[in-house]
């Protein structure tokens, strides 16, 4: 139980992000109404600072390409077999991590049959599918699927989680948390060395690419600090990107090039959705959250503090291929998008876990300590406010600034700064465009090719998107946060069209 | 060959936060309206002014200086002064203005430039205009001409269509008339005595069509509306206000008379309601009356 200044800390530090991010809003459009001018200086400098970074981001993001693109044919496998380094690539097994709550077997079954096809040899993979009790059959369904690939991999483990564990809320974090630990179990009942075993927890509709486990293995047993590294490679959501609608491509393009964007900001660099890490350090670090919702980011946090600020996440230059998220029909796919983005932005509540987490680490210096929480707050404030004051604010003080002062030059010169800021930003996006077609899977016989048309046209959606699903979306997690009406995990159904 | 990403993020990210802290306040002041005066080496507020022009692409002269861009243009970085503008464009005519800048504004300059008239199309036909008015009909937008030799639509090219003449068309008959109205594609014209009726959408398609004799007036006719519906004509004939049928030209009402013979009416057809300027029966004195025809009578 929390003392109550621990209860009061860390209910500062859940308000903090909302409060700021409500501040700025707030400010804004109070500005612009009682003194236009004012709002529109401030908007001029922050439309010069959102472009300067967005150019700097695609810098980056044409680095990442770069980066990638160099390693592509890299037989990692052969490296892995030949490389000098402090482990012995024969000595490594991993563990493939699937919880699974509710995902079709057809969904499951083809994230297995993509890891039957990766160059690597199989004996040295173990899979273990997590179930959970509040599914019923997931026994005899995962039992199922067991059936048809036992004879592939080294073993395959099920684990069933129990509901109602205290302490736990449901999602997945705790599912994986508890099929681990029963791993970990099994691991040493047949005499596994914890320090060369990499876990990966993958979601249900994760494909590994073919290099996935030699590229990781590679970088695993070359890294001089193996245990204190995660090893994070870049999602692309592609299983099902010819048959998604356009707004929801647009989205999770956009999150496979921020991966790629902060991979090249290593200090800034965290553990997302898919990743990979040494079983040893998972264990050290006591498993993912239990009673979190963002565990991909909490585990590396975690770890970040319990090796007293000496962990990194590693970009592996390897892709794993993922579903984009949709619903029934086009409302649906619009609420799932939502409700998926918004429990991304949730991952503010790092913020809390990391302030609390630093009151209590004597061993972190303070400008890291500060530097660490300032990265937080600054990304998650920023994806909460920007598409809001570029799309709503300043249409407004432009606006209402014209009615009161019509003549003012101020305004005049942040309409043309406005235009021209825009101009430049869809040259790079046409260059963005072009990259974006790097990420696409080859194109299913039945699909016209017209659909080409549609992915050209579907960026002209960004000004939609990046408020409806970006902005709004974070706005809605730190303002739950904030008021303490926390959120609960909600599935992200994948089971739309292939 | 190894690319140094740090380095090369490092650099990017130096670069780029330089040009904020370079770019950010030079904006602001720009925005704002200051320059720096070379003369004086201090900073001035300045003010603006935006020209556009319909059509674009004029020259701008300021203060009989040309300027390199055409409109529309934002000239920036004006003292706060008068200044002399002078839109130029070929075909056009010039077009002047003197505007005073002040500190921190723009002027707002929006010109709809006038075109100089060097060519002229002509009628295709040689006959001798009298009076003209301008129809639309379902198809299209044409013209009836009132000539010596007879009446014709005419359409947008100036090619004469059709001869749309009364079977007793004369030339007097067309120098006397004093108006024309159209109304769901039917047309009225009048002159003093006589009001015909022509179905424009007939004559616009090319039907064979003639005006026909709606109304003889017992006066003179001043004014002719539709009214009722559009089933009526309201006609000023001399001091009586009649409502005429269309359909049935036998059929007349006189619904009012007036006191004043200079009196006037105006008929709003939306709400069947008729404006009488007329004398007043107790004092004599001119007054505005109405008439809701659907209605009562109020005063």
């Amino acid at each position: 139980m929390l003392y109550m200044t621990d209860y009061r800390i860390k209910r500062l530090f859940q308000i903090i992000p909302g409060l700021i991010s409500w501040s700025i809003l707030l400010c804004f459009f109070v500005f612009s109404v009682f003194n236009p001018l004012l709002a529109a200086v401030i908007l001029i400098v922050y439309l010069i600072y959102w472009f300067l970074r967005l150019l700097y981001m695609n810098a980056l993001l044409f680095m990442a390409r770069h980066r990638i693109n160099s390693k592509k044919n890299t037989d990692w496998l052969l490296l892995c077999q030949s490389a000098k380094a402090g482990l012995d690539f024969n000595e490594i097994t991993h563990i493939v991590l699937f919880p699974i709550y509710k995902e079709p077997d057809a969904l499951v079954e083809n994230s297995l049959k993509c890891l039957t096809q990766v160059n690597y040899p199989l004996d040295k993979i173990i899979v273990v599918m997590a179930g959970e009790q509040r599914d019923e059959n997931s026994h005899e369904k995962l039992s199922r699927i067991k059936e048809k690939f036992s004879s592939y991999f080294k073993d395959i483990i099920i684990t069933i989680h129990p509901e109602n564990i205290e302490g736990e809320i449901p999602s997945k974090g705790a599912n994986a948390t508890y099929a681990a630990k029963k791993v970990k179990e099994y691991l040493d009942k047949e005499n596994y060395d914890p320090g060369k075993i990499i876990i990966s927890c993958f979601d249900a509709d994760t494909c590994a690419d073919k290099s996935y486990f030699s590229c990781l293995t590679y970088h695993f047993i070359t890294e001089s600090e193996r245990y204190q590294t995660s090893y994070q490679p870049y999602p692309i959501y592609s299983n099902n990107i010819y048959t998604a609608p356009a707004f929801a491509r647009l989205i999770e393009i956009g999150s496979t090039f921020g991966e790629l964007i902060e991979s090249m900001r290593h200090e800034k660099f965290v553990t997302f959705s898919s990743h990979s890490m040494s079983f040893k350090t998972l264990v050290e670090a006591d498993y993912w959250p239990v009673d979190l919702i963002s565990d991909d980011s909490l585990i590396f946090w975690k770890c970040f503090l319990k090796f007293n600020g000496h962990y990194e996440t590693h970009l592996l230059e390897v892709p794993l291929y993922m579903d984009i998220a949709v619903g029934r029909d086009f409302i649906d796919t619009v609420t799932v998008q939502y409700k998926q983005k918004r429990r991304w932005a949730y991952g503010i509540e790092n913020f809390v876990f990391l302030g609390l987490g630093f009151m209590k680490n004597r061993n972190i210096p303070p400008y890291v300590k500060f530097k660490k929480l300032f990265q937080i707050l600054d990304q998650h404030i920023n994806w909460a406010t920007w598409a809001v004051i570029i799309s709503f604010i300043s249409p407004f003080i432009l606006f209402w600034g014209n009615i009161l002062m019509e003549n003012s030059l101020v305004l005049f010169n942040l309409s043309y700064i406005n235009n021209l800021v825009f101009r430049v930003l869809s040259l790079i996006l046409l260059i963005v465009i072009v990259v974006s077609r790097e990420f696409l899977p080859p194109k299913p016989r039945q699909i016209s090719r017209f659909i080409y048309v549609s992915f050209f046209f579907q960026w002209l959606l960004i000004p939609f998107v990046s408020a409806l699903l970006g902005s709004f979306p974070a706005l809605d997690a730190q303002t739950r946060l904030m008021l303490g009406k926390y959120l609960t995990f909600n599935r992200t159904p994948k089971e739309g069209a292939r | 060959m190894n690319i140094p990403y740090s380095f090369l993020r490092k650099f990017f990210f130096w670069i780029l936060f330089i040009a904020f802290i370079i770019i950010a306040p030079v904006s602001v002041l720009y925005s704002l309206g200051y320059k720096f005066d070379i003369e004086t080496k201090r900073f001035v507020k300045t003010g603006a002014i935006y020209v556009s022009t319909i059509p674009a692409g004029a020259k701008i002269y300021l203060d009989g200086e040309l300027l390199k861009t055409f409109s529309p243009h934002a000239i920036r970085g004006l003292l706060p002064d008068k200044y002399a503008i002078v839109l130029q464009k070929e075909r056009f005519y010039p077009y002047k203005i003197s505007l005073e800048v002040k500190a921190s504004e723009v002027e707002k300059l929006d010109i709809t430039l006038v075109p100089r008239v060097e060519v002229q199309e002509e009628l295709k036909s040689d006959f001798e205009i009298y009076n003209f008015f301008v129809i639309k009909s379902l198809l299209a937008q044409q013209m009836v001409a009132f000539t010596d030799k007879g009446i014709y639509l005419i359409d947008n090219n100036l090619n004469v269509k059709q001869e749309i003449s009364p079977d007793n068309f004369n030339r007097g008959m067309a120098r006397s008339l004093d108006g024309l109205k159209e109304n769901n594609g039917r047309v009225i014209f009048w002159n003093t005595k006589t009001i015909w009726l022509l179905d424009s959408a007939s004559a616009g398609a090319g039907k064979a069509s003639s005006p026909e004799v709606i109304y003889k007036a017992d006066n003179i006719i001043k004014d002719v509306y539709f009214g009722l519906k559009d089933r009526y004509l309201i006609i000023l004939d001399g001091l009586k206000i009649v409502a005429s049928d269309i359909s049935n030209s036998k059929m007349h009402y006189i619904i009012f008379t007036l006191r004043n013979r200079y009196g006037k009416i105006f008929y709003d057809s939306q709400s069947d309601v008729l404006y009488i300027e007329d004398n007043k029966p107790d004092t004599g004195k001119a007054s505005l009356l109405k008439v809701d025809l659907t209605d009562v009578i109020h005063d």
